[in-house]
């Protein structure tokens, strides 16, 4: 990934300041955060500390990449840090019994238990509504942590199967269907709490 | 001949909803892109699923991945003067540790 390859010398130029930082980057960093973790108090927290890490690796960045992309690396870290920290917190039954009823969408000669409906939804009206993104949040609660930190690097971190594979130590044939529950879970947790529930709209 | 083509063909909803989902990390093989398609033309609820799916990826995708300036709100003055002085505060904090890391 970007951390490795050579340290070709660069100039340092002036000592790193983070108001400079914050004045250039902290715009894009902070839409960066923000599209993933949903809550602007959050995204700022994030913000912080990537900037508090930034300035405490002195040299950390040498002109590999652009400054820029230096720090967004260690946004996405905080960001992962951030969503397996938060796993933590929750009670470990209810995403596991979820788990489980997966193949309950399904009964024993593969039909659905629930057949999906055919929605009138329209995604892009969706973008700019924070409350869709709220629910999209408790759904990702409800995956497991092993299928949300997969969720997270795939989906929203776009990150391509063989790095997800080596971060989760998992076969590739593993990761795919780790892949596969969590995105049939993500889709019927948003059916069920949004489009069914939420949206009156025909 | 025929029986053959049907058992080639017939996939089960569960096999066929793996295959959207799989679809989207890695490539399927032409069987299963038969397979699928022949599935999904017949299969309203299956189809439904892919459609949802593909709403979805879409979603995500200029979410995540296509994020234009203007479709989102930037930090504010005041969220940025409050970052500013948060990131001075714990930077002198760790230049002298009377805290811990």
């Amino acid at each position: 990934m970007q951390e490795s390859g050579a340290h070709p010398e660069t100039p340092k130029g002036s000592a790193p300041d983070p108001l400079v930082w914050i004045a250039e980057h902290g715009d894009v960093l902070y839409r960066y955060a923000l599209a993933r973790v949903g809550r602007p108090d959050v995204a700022e927290d994030l913000l912080q500390e990537t900037f508090v890490a930034a300035l405490r690796s002195k040299d950390g960045f040498q002109g590999r990449s652009s400054e820029r992309t230096w720090l967004t690396g260690i946004l996405r870290h905080k960001i992962m840090d951030y969503f397996r920290s938060r796993s933590r917190g929750l009670p470990e039954a209810q995403p596991m019994s979820h788990e489980d009823a997966l193949d309950e969408f399904f009964d024993e000669r593969g039909r659905w238990i629930e057949p999906p409906q055919a929605q009138a939804a329209r995604p892009d009206a969706l973008l700019e509504r924070d409350d869709f993104w709220a629910v999209f949040d408790e759904c990702l609660d409800t995956l497991s942590p092993r299928h949300r930190e997969a969720f997270v690097r795939r989906v929203m971190e776009d990150e391509d199967t063989s790095t997800v594979c080596k971060a989760l130590k998992v076969t590739a044939t593993n990761f795919w269907v780790m892949m596969y529950r969590a995105r049939t879970q993500m889709r019927r947790c948003l059916m069920l709490k949004w489009f069914q529930a939420g949206e009156p709209e025909g | 001949m025929k029986g053959d083509l049907t058992e080639l063909l017939m996939i089960s909803c569960e096999k066929a909803a793996k295959l959207i989902c799989e679809g989207l990390d890695r490539p399927l093989s032409f069987r299963e892109r038969v397979q699928l398609r022949f599935h999904v033309m017949m299969c309203s609820a299956c189809k439904a699923f892919q459609k949802q799916n593909e709403a979805l990826l879409q979603l995500f995708e200029q979410r995540f991945r296509k994020l234009s300036a203007s479709q989102m709100e930037a930090l504010s003055e005041e969220a940025c003067e409050r970052l500013q002085r948060r990131v001075r505060e714990a930077a002198e904090a760790a230049e002298n540790p009377s805290d811990s890391e």
